[in-house]
């Protein structure tokens, strides 16, 4: 829903991952992730898949995403309390710069190519590949350092 | 053939899945031989797939569990079978492999079950292993008598019909029967009463009598 904006959309989607799932359930090695990314990672393709046939670009990432992203700094102790990935992943965007979690969530969310990404953000196109980069990096520093604090 | 600073510079978008083409290929060739690129594009690649866990949460439509296993079931999920797809279609799409044991919960949404097959506590999976130790795929076996059968492969078996032996946990053989492989995977639904006290082994054999994947159960 968050990706292709119309719930009936998001429904063929839906049907699809699972459909998908269940063919390919053999392709899964776990050694490479949980089994709900898997699913969310074949639900992404999917629906990307179906934005590009259908529109040429995606909404504003911020907006799509409804997240409390716009830089509040979150204190260590409200760290502490976070739980599950989606409250670290929320709180390691959040700490990211505007413009890398943006280019984080055009391409890693939205499928978008470092390219489009530039051509989006009115950027160069190296410019849009160190934000990609640079954000991936420190995302995964964050929540490395997060899975070791607990 | 790329260097290392030209794989560093595509390592976001292929750990982010849109690199295509010839790019994809020539950094993945790069990947294959090159420990420190791959490191990094593993690195990349554990943060990248954690991001569509920021999509917003949204409640499926009524009806929409029924329309994913009757097209999971190919239209043959009428009777004992039926109950079978809700629970292998359930353990492969949500649960399967993270967990050895998947518990089936009986939430009256099958009339069929109570008249057709004996009561069912838990489900066992099991990956179906090949040459290798390759993971072809995945079996079930519920207890209870008739024990239900699911078993489900991709990608790695050749296309053809396999034989599909069981060995239960006495150690009685016995043929559940045949699964096509087609386009690259297959799926088998299926029970059998070979025994009170369940299944051990699931295992598939091919044309020429060769035992290609197995899946110990127990």
């Amino acid at each position: 829903m968050t990706i292709v904006g119309e719930a009936r959309a998001a429904e063929d989607v839906a049907q699809e991952a699972f459909l998908r799932a269940w063919r390919h359930a053999g392709a899964y090695d776990p050694r490479r992730g949980t089994v709900i990314t898997w699913l969310l990672t074949i639900t992404r393709n999917l629906a990307i898949d179906s934005v590009r046939v259908r529109r040429p670009l995606p909404l504003d990432p911020d907006a799509i995403l409804g997240l409390d992203l716009g830089g509040r700094e979150r204190l260590p102790d409200e760290l502490a309390t976070l739980r599950d990935d989606t409250d670290r992943l929320s709180a390691a965007m959040a700490r990211l710069p505007a413009e890398q979690r943006r280019a984080l969530v055009l391409s890693g969310l939205l499928g978008l190519t470092a390219r489009e990404v530039g051509e989006r953000e009115g950027i160069p196109l190296g410019t849009a590949k160190t934000r990609i980069r640079t954000g991936l990096l420190r995302l995964r520093a964050a929540l490395v350092s997060e899975e070791r604090a607990e | 053939m790329l260097t290392c600073a030209e794989v560093r510079d595509l390592a976001p978008e292929l750990a982010l899945g849109v690199l295509g083409g010839a790019e994809r290929a020539e950094t993945l060739a790069h990947v294959d031989d090159c420990a420190q690129c791959r490191s990094l594009v593993g690195e990349l690649t554990d943060a990248g797939e954690l991001l569509p866990l920021l999509s917003r949460e949204a409640e499926p439509p009524s009806g929409f569990e029924d329309r994913v296993l009757a097209a999971v079931g190919g239209g043959r999920k009428r009777g004992r079978l039926r109950w079978l797809a809700v629970v292998a279609a359930t353990a492969a799409a949500a649960a399967i492999v993270s967990v050895a044991t998947v518990r089936v919960v009986d939430r009256g949404r099958d009339d069929d079950r109570a008249a057709a097959v004996s009561p069912v506590s838990e489900v066992n999976s099991a990956p179906m292993v090949g040459a290798g130790g390759a993971n072809v795929g995945w079996a079930f076996a519920s207890d209870g008598r008739p024990s239900a059968v699911g078993i489900s492969v991709g990608y790695v078996l050749p296309p053809g019909s396999y034989t599909i032996k069981a060995i239960s946990a006495t150690g009685a053989t016995v043929r559940l029967g045949t699964m096509q492989v087609t386009d690259g995977y297959g799926v088998w639904t299926g029970t059998t009463k070979a025994s009170d006290d369940g299944l051990a082994v699931i295992s598939l054999v091919d044309a020429a009598g060769r035992e290609v994947c197995q899946a110990s159960l127990i």
